[in-house]
């Protein structure tokens, strides 16, 4: 029997108010991708043998907004700051710490190729706005516990395989202290643009192709079949123990923007 | 709320190895759609600089419209009898709504029979289809399988059944089933896997979509759907 993790769904805690002012807010952040080449799509019987009819294409990867490299920061992104704190108070009685295992930004903390807005050309080297401050040398060095993250046309970018919430750090798998709160930043969302979560559970031996994860992300973990799925509702909150598998799903061409989750690295006391 | 329902292991390893066998020596034909520039991601870096391609459609093949042309593909036409008959107490005929057929832009139509041609005008009843990668092609929107119909006839069914005879959880392709209320989605929906050997029959009148297949797949999601209707007299 697969071991079951704590995650729960809260809907309409939100006030309108804070929603908006944390929407607005992501709009005039700057977004940080990163680019990666597909391989050619090749599973097709035809004609003459087995069909390789789609080009080479360069895709996204996620994109991010990075807030906080330690809860302090918070402060500077007010709106952020604000939505964090009602929830932290009115959802779980101010249990919650930021101080969760940190996520690295795509273009900004790996060591990807990036594009600069209206230059085509491929770059090596990104500045992050205000570069000068103490703390974006700390999220670049160290990830972030607080961030947006955007998912994409499902057509620019691949579903990421299911995964635990820690990248930087190594951490028992029986450790229970750490959790994800997600936030549904979007204001308007509607069920057939899709980007749901979808939860797996464990697996207790191998599944083909599972091991992609260990090959490709050194997360080791056996993925087994997903258990859940959450849309992507408006001002839905979702907690989910750190050691839960799970995957952003993208997002469909119908969709007037990419699903924003605004997610808080945190323990609960 | 329709009926929705799935099986598993109720389909003879032999004839789940013919009919994914057959599917292999099938052309499978799909259209090249556009697709619109991103332009979605404000003051990002590298956000909308993804070159124009043209995209897939879903890939399908044709294996007809009535009890006749199917067994003209006699894997095809032994899995609907399979099933037909050891699930559903034969209880279904070939004669649900039929899905229209596109002929394929893509690749010559010179191996295609003139069986193949019939039915390619009609639409058919009995069909594969198989989902590119998410990279390729977008999730249809949520859909019935049906069209003009008054939403009241309850003798319309479509039986899926999964071909693949190998298939991981992180190669994704579930399908999504919505329940409605006055044809508005709800959220959440109920999801199924791409299990290989799954039965799944539901209602025509289902809302339902199908996601793609991820990139890391080692072959596409390969679903055998047969339309069908319940005989007179019989019910579900």
């Amino acid at each position: 029997m697969a071991e079951m993790y704590n995650k729960q769904v809260y809907d309409n805690t939100v006030p309108s108010d804070i929603q908006k002012a944390a929407y607005d807010y992501l709009q005039i952040q700057r977004w940080y991708t990163g680019y990666r080449e597909l391989p050619q799509l090749d599973l097709v019987p035809a004609i003459d043998g087995w069909a390789d009819t789609t080009p080479p294409q360069v895709q996204h990867s996620i994109t991010r907004v990075p807030f906080a490299a330690r809860a302090e920061h918070l402060a500077l992104h007010p709106p952020i700051e604000q939505l964090f704190n009602h929830i932290n108070q009115n959802v779980f009685d101010n249990k919650l710490e930021l101080n969760g295992l940190a996520e690295p930004s795509p273009g900004l903390n790996y060591p990807a190729r990036k594009h600069v807005r209206g230059d085509s050309s491929l770059t090596t080297n990104v500045q992050f706005e205000d570069a000068s401050k103490p703390w974006h040398h700390e999220v670049l060095e160290n990830g972030s516990i607080a961030y947006l993250q955007a998912h994409p046309y499902e057509t620019m970018r691949q579903v990421r395989v299911p995964h635990r919430d820690w990248a930087f750090k190594s951490i028992e798998h029986n450790d229970n202290n750490y959790h994800t709160v997600m936030y549904v930043a979007n204001l308007v969302w509607k069920p057939e643009w899709f980007g749901e979560f979808t939860f797996f559970e464990d697996a207790q031996e191998d599944i083909i192709g599972a091991d992609y994860n260990e090959l490709k992300e050194n997360r080791k973990v056996k993925i087994g079949w997903p258990t859940d799925m959450i849309d992507n509702v408006p001002g839905r909150i979702v907690v989910q123990d750190g050691r839960q598998l799970h995957a952003s799903r993208a997002v469909s061409e119908a969709a007037p923007e990419p699903t924003l989750h605004i997610n808080f690295r945190v323990t609960i006391n | 709320m329709y009926k929705l329902e799935y099986y598993d292991n109720q389909v003879p390893q032999d004839i789940h190895v013919e009919a994914y066998n057959y599917l292999q020596t099938r052309y499978w034909e799909c259209r090249l759609r556009n697709v619109p520039e991103p332009g979605i991601s404000p003051n990002a870096i590298g956000a909308d600089l993804i070159p124009y391609v043209a995209k897939k459609t879903i890939y399908r093949i044709n294996f007809g419209s009535n009890f006749r042309a199917i067994h003209k593909h006699a894997p095809i036409g032994n899995l609907f009898d399979c099933i037909n008959s050891t699930m559903f107490d034969n209880k279904f005929e070939l004669a649900g709504k039929e899905i229209g057929f596109y002929p394929s832009e893509l690749y010559p139509r010179s191996e295609i029979d003139d069986f193949h041609f019939d039915c390619a005008h009609v639409g058919c009843t009995s069909y594969m289809q198989a989902q590119p990668y998410e990279t390729v092609k977008r999730t249809r929107a949520p859909h019935r399988d049906w069209d003009s119909t008054p939403l009241d006839n309850d003798r319309y069914y479509t039986i899926t059944f999964v071909a693949n005879q190998i298939w991981s959880p992180v190669w994704h392709a579930e399908m999504f089933f919505y329940n409605d209320t006055n044809n508005e989605v709800e959220w959440d929906p109920k999801f199924i896997t791409n299990m290989p050997g799954r039965v799944i029959l539901h209602d025509s009148r289902m809302l339902h979509a199908s996601r793609p297949t991820s990139v890391l797949a080692q072959e596409l999601s390969q679903r055998i759907g047969f339309r069908v209707k319940l005989k007179d007299g019989r019910n579900v």
